[in-house]
């Protein structure tokens, strides 16, 4: 026996019987973790547990139980899920009152996105001044316009009808435009709401000609009616659009009545899907409308 | 010569050992992505629970059955009546089991333990 084969081959016989025992282990027999916790999980199902611990906080308002729920979970994960949670709900106009519970829930949890604005109560309109008594509004025969939607180069066609109703005396809401905009896409109730304009004492004693501007309002409520249903939008959840912007889809020979706030108080209706000009021989295209609504100073503040 | 075997058999010996104990304890295969089946007993009943709340929120029982499908795929509904049963003999939440048994007759899964809490009489 040479003098060193005993050490080699115990050496080798270690090396093998490593490589066996981690095939053992880390193949054939891995360590089975059925106790696993949330924060283990796949990442969608991570987020699946943020939205139901969410959900969960909107069906028993209890917060620590909701906390104690989402402790393990990172916070970027957190922040992801509820963003994406909140908006979607807002945008399928789900009731208020969970609007509501789930906003709240994501402010406890440090998380913040434009559409909790609404309904924490923080008001995104803007407060303007006080009239002095001696201010006396500008007229202006057209108003300066929000900027409309990024679309292809939209064709404009002022139309008169249907007008506007007249509203009660005491309603802060009044349609000053509504246009008729051919753009090739759906068809569309485009709505822009934004404050009165008014002009300080100041300006107008310094014998200052500047137009005053309208100021868009996010965190107001649309309402959309037609003979078989209703729809419920808020402004402010495309704030890349407009702070004051939102949109409502048409559909041909229904009529829609819009309402600010309630449902039940028009300020447009016989609201019907447009059509446009025919060109070169093709059959009119149903367009879009575009309609601004004004809000008084004096309007009431957010729900 | 004899000494030849015996080093070889305890050097594998030791090598399997020394394998065993890095590939479970030192560098055990890591587990990033699981699914809620392999959730702790607790976090499971959690889960369930939580899906009865979304379920109170949203009325999507189509939802509800798919999420407690990631359970148990063959009976989406066993989880919910198992946990169910097991709160009302604990003396659970009031607001959890009536949450529960409400999903649970969705799903068309009712037992009798539950039906006073759909008579509203529990």
């Amino acid at each position: 026996v040479k003098p060193g084969l005993p050490f080699l081959l115990l050496a080798g016989s270690i090396v093998m019987g490593l490589i066996l025992g981690l095939i053992y282990a880390w193949v054939i027999d891995p360590v089975d973790l059925i106790n696993t916790t949330p924060d283990l999980l796949r990442v969608d199902y991570r987020h699946e547990w943020i939205r139901l611990a969410a959900l969960g906080y909107v069906a028993d308002r209890d917060l620590t139980r909701a906390q104690a729920r989402l402790e393990p979970l990172p916070q970027d994960d957190i922040g992801e899920a509820l963003t994406a949670l909140v908006e979607a709900y807002a945008a399928q106009g789900r009731p208020a009152e969970t609007m509501r519970s789930l906003s709240y829930l994501a402010q406890q949890l440090g998380v913040h996105t434009p559409a909790m604005d609404i309904y924490l109560g923080t008001s995104l309109r803007p407060t303007p001044p006080p009239p002095s008594p001696s201010a006396t509004p500008i007229p202006s025969p057209t108003p300066p316009l929000s900027p409309p939607p990024a679309t292809a180069t939209p064709i404009v066609l002022p139309t008169p009808t249907p007008t506007p109703l007249p509203t009660p005396a005491s309603s802060p809401y009044r349609v000053i435009s509504q246009t008729m905009v051919c753009t090739g896409t759906a068809a569309q109730l485009r709505v822009f709401v934004q404050s009165a304009p008014v002009v300080a004492g100041t300006q107008e004693r310094a014998g200052a000609t500047e137009t005053p501007q309208p100021t868009p309002l996010a965190g107001v409520v649309l309402w959309l009616t037609w003979p078989e249903g209703a729809d419920r939008a808020v402004t402010g959840m495309r704030p890349w659009i407009d702070p004051g912007y939102v949109d409502f889809a048409l559909e041909m020979d229904v009529p829609y009545a819009l309402s600010v706030d309630e449902p039940n108080f028009p300020v447009l209706s016989g609201l019907m899907v447009p059509l446009c000009p025919a060109s070169d021989g093709e059959p009119p295209q149903p367009g879009s409308w575009r309609v601004i609504v004004s809000v008084e100073s004096s309007a009431s503040p957010l729900r | 010569m004899r000494k030849i075997p015996f080093l070889a058999l305890i050097g594998l010996a030791t090598g399997v050992a020394l394998g065993l104990l890095v590939g479970w304890v030192v560098w055990r295969v890591e587990y990033t992505n699981t699914a809620p089946e392999q959730l702790r007993q607790d976090y499971r009943d959690d889960y369930i629970l939580m899906v009865a709340a979304a379920y109170q929120v949203e009325g999507n029982l189509g939802a509800a059955r798919d999420r407690l499908g990631l359970l148990d795929a063959d009976d989406p509904a066993q989880p919910v009546v198992d946990l169910t049963e097991r709160l009302i003999a604990a003396g659970g939440r009031p607001s959890d089991i009536e949450m529960l048994v409400d999903l649970a007759d969705g799903l068309g899964a009712v037992t009798a333990p539950m039906v006073p809490y759909l008579e509203g009489s529990p």
